[in-house]
Order: structure tokens, then sequence, then C-alpha cells
């Protein structure tokens, strides 16, 4: 067992957290949504509001390797210019793709039992911020499921791996230490 | 080096050395956008009405009273920021504390400045922990930002 603990978020979360400029320490933009690729379950970046009493859409986005840090209280970008104007992101940030969406999908373990639905994406906080999960609800409540590029996707289905399943956490909190545990397990049999 | 407290200070009757006349009183500390130095002192007026003393004009920064060598070492600005902090947009006492990891550490309390260099020294949250000037990474209407 890994005794790493991971920071981490739901997605959800990080909406509305304003972005700050380290070096300005101004709130230059508001997290509209986050933008993510199922298929890859990857973190691709962030739509924007404009902070104050002009809100509304902006028309930059924010690519995720151009996150410093991702906290309770804010989206750090080390300054303004890490903002880019919708027309000058990538097409992945600035026009999503319809089957990136995973929200909603039924979640199915290999063994063929439906654990749930996917009601949010787990974000590990810090200096490099990655997709590491989802949320699932159940019958009895939530459970966090670590992703993997083993993981089967489709419009309606998500299909947890059989070395996922035992990775698999009722608590936030404990989820953390066990996706570093989970990739351990990956890295080891890489 | 010689430590004052920005709280203390405000407020503080600014004297002209020339004259022997009140100028007016320590509103503000124009602090730079890096966080590590105070450029002026905002002493009287309000929005573009604003008047301002460099801090090279100051001739010492006593206990009791802020000396400046001259009457006439004052001056308007049309410079954003100075507004900014004129008007209290930026304010380094009562700002947040954001590292650059995305945490809140509560608000600035009070800052210890070197009356000599108007270098500042360190910050003070409202929680009592001292956070060493060379972890400042810059200071805006948002926040003061410090390293994680």
């Amino acid at each position: 067992m890994s005794d790493a603990q991971l920071n981490l978020m739901r997605a959800s979360d990080v909406a509305g957290l304003p972005v700050v400029t380290i070096d300005g320490g101004e709130d230059a933009a508001e997290i509209k949504d986050v933008v993510y690729d199922a298929s890859q379950h990857h973190l691709i970046g962030f739509t924007l509001n404009k902070r104050g009493w002009f809100r509304g859409a902006m028309k930059s986005t924010l690519a995720t390797e151009n996150v410093t840090g991702i906290g309770a209280h804010a989206v750090m970008v080390p300054g303004e210019d890490c903002m880019i104007e919708t027309a000058g992101s990538t097409e992945a940030l600035a026009a999503p793709k319809s089957d990136h969406d995973v929200i909603g999908n039924d979640v199915v373990s290999s063994s063929g039992a439906v654990i749930g639905t996917v009601i949010d994406v787990i974000i590990e906080t810090g200096a490099a911020p990655q997709a590491v999960g989802y949320e699932v609800k159940t019958d009895d409540g939530s459970v966090f499921v670590p992703s993997s590029a083993q993981m089967g996707l489709s419009a309606q289905n998500l299909i947890v791996p059989a070395e996922a399943e035992q990775f698999t956490r009722n608590d936030l909190a404990g989820f953390g230490a066990s996706v570093a545990s989970f990739r351990e397990m990956i890295g080891g049999q890489s | 080096m010689s430590e004052h407290n920005m709280k203390a200070m405000t407020g503080q009757s600014v004297i002209a050395l020339d004259t022997a006349e009140e100028i007016g009183k320590v509103k503000h500390f124009v602090v730079s956008a890096d966080g590590q130095r105070i450029e002026r002192l905002h002493i009287d007026g309000r929005k573009k009405k604003a008047l301002f003393t460099e801090w090279g004009d100051l001739e010492s920064f006593g206990a009791d009273r802020v000396m400046v060598k001259a009457a006439d070492a004052t001056a308007g600005s049309e410079d954003d920021r100075d507004l900014d902090v004129a008007s209290g947009d930026i304010e380094l006492i009562g700002t947040r504390v954001l590292d650059t990891a995305g945490f809140e550490h509560g608000k600035v309390a009070d800052a210890t400045f070197d009356s000599v260099s108007g270098a500042i020294v360190a910050i003070h949250t409202d929680s009592d922990v001292a956070i060493d000037s060379g972890r400042i990474r810059s200071l805006g209407s948002y926040a003061l930002v410090v390293d994680a």
C-alpha cells in the first residue's frame, strides 16, 4: 500500500473558482466549465467567465498545461497571457466533442454488474492537475473509481477493468491514497 | 535597518522639513506590484485628486511623525496602480493571502517594513503567521500571492 496522498477535488467544485494571476494578484477570470476528454480520461482545460459586475462568458479559454495550481480557493496561473482567445485555442478546448462527455454514463464492472452512474470527474490538484477518476452515484450513495487507459467507454457505458475495482473507495479523502496505490500497481505492470 | 509596522504608521502626520507644516497624513502605502517595497505614500485627497509623496523624498520615518524634505514634494498621479491604492482597491492590510497552489491563508493583519529602504520585510496574517517577503510573489486587487 502506498503512503502517498493526493489532493483531489470534484470537477464541479472547480467551476466558479477565480483564476488568479501569480505575477499580479488579480482575479482575471472565473472558471465556467471544465473541459474533459472522457475517451482519453484527460483534463483538457477550462472555459471562462468574466469576473465582477459584467459577468458572462469570456472569449478566452485556459489550457490545463497553463495552470500552476488548483486549490480549494483559486485556480492559479502565471499571468493573464496564459488565457488564450478561443480562436487560438486547441480544437479540443475551443470546440469539445460531444463524445468527450461521460456524465450520466452507466458504470459497469468487468464482471457485468452495474455499479452506478457517473456524476462527476475527480481532479488531482496541485502543480500538475489531471483527471484521476470518477464519482459514481450508487443505490447507497456514491463511490470513487480510478480512471485508467484500460477503461472502455461508449456513449452509454463506462467499463471499469477488474484491476481497478479493488481501488474503489466511498470517500474522497481515502480515494487520494487509493489512486496513488493504483498508479503504483499500473506502473509495476508496465 | 529600522523596522516599523505598517498598521501603526497609518494615520501618522506627514511634516515638511522646510515649512514645519503638516502636509497630510499617511492614508495608504503604495506597495510595488511584486509586493517587495513601498514606492510612495498616499497622503491626501481622494481618487483623482489624491496626492502622493515618493519614498525618495522622505527624510525620515520616525516613531511619531513622517518627515518629508519639502512641502512641495507632493504630486498627483495618473498611474492606475497609484489611483487603485488611493481608492482602496489595492490595499495590503486586509487583503487575502493566497498561495501559488490556490489555497487561502487568511488576511494580512499587518506588515513590517524597513523605514530606510522601504523594503517589505514580512507580512503577518490574521492567524498570527509571519510570512517572509522572500515568499511574496505579487500584490493585486484580489490577493497577496505567496509561494506555497
